[in-house]
């Protein structure tokens, strides 16, 4: 789910704050990998993924082309098939990306969007004497939304 | 049903309308809703571990 609030600022001009909660989960395994001990899958999972974005586009019409770009935290787990999980916690960095919004009434509006997460490194522990794993988390998001304007 | 379908249009009559108009929406509202997303990862789920420091 997402809220904010838009303000028009100059003619056409509109900025804007975001908040967003996701919920569900974001898998990816690797069949290989650089760590000797993935050789039988390794698999890295996102959940509770939200954002917190400034918002900055132009209005054309009842159509909202803008950029945003803000910060995403997620809890993000690491595990290999046979083992189990390695490596759990939460992780935060850059988000940023574009989108499309279009109001169809006063009321309601709906979006497309492009959003790019750069959440760091997942470090993972490992034996004593092998050096820390580490996975990153970076993923593209592409979304279609409907808004409620109050 | 009758009812439905001509509710139905004249939503999306009025909607249409609205967004062919080209006036200028106001945009300065706070706003919820709900979105569904498509992810996708480039090198996410793979590990990276360095050589152990035995083999550097």
């Amino acid at each position: 789910m997402t809220g904010g609030y838009n303000l028009e600022v100059g003619q056409n001009i509109v900025v804007g704050v975001e908040l967003d909660i996701s919920f569900g989960d974001i898998q990816s395994t690797s069949p290989t990998s650089a760590a000797a001990f993935c050789g039988s899958g390794c698999k890295t999972e996102v959940d509770d993924f939200s954002t917190l974005r400034l918002r900055g586009g132009y209005e054309i019409g009842n159509t909202l082309p803008y950029f945003t770009a803000g910060v995403g935290f997620a809890n993000a787990t690491a595990a290999v098939t046979g083992i189990g999980t390695l490596g759990d916690d939460t992780v935060s960095g850059l988000v940023f990306g574009v989108g499309v919004e279009h109001a169809f009434t006063p009321k309601i509006t709906a979006k497309i969007e492009y959003l790019r997460a750069d959440l760091g490194n997942l470090q993972i522990p490992t034996l004593r004497f092998f050096p820390t794993c580490s996975t990153p988390v970076k993923f593209d998001i592409f979304r279609a939304g409907l808004n409620y304007n109050f | 049903m009758l009812r439905t379908i001509l509710l139905s249009l004249a939503l999306s009559g009025s909607a249409l309308s609205y967004a062919t108009a080209g006036g200028n929406h106001d945009w300065s509202e706070p706003y919820i809703g709900g979105v569904i997303s498509y992810h996708s990862g480039e090198n996410f789920g793979r590990l990276h571990q360095p050589a152990a420091p035995l083999l550097r």
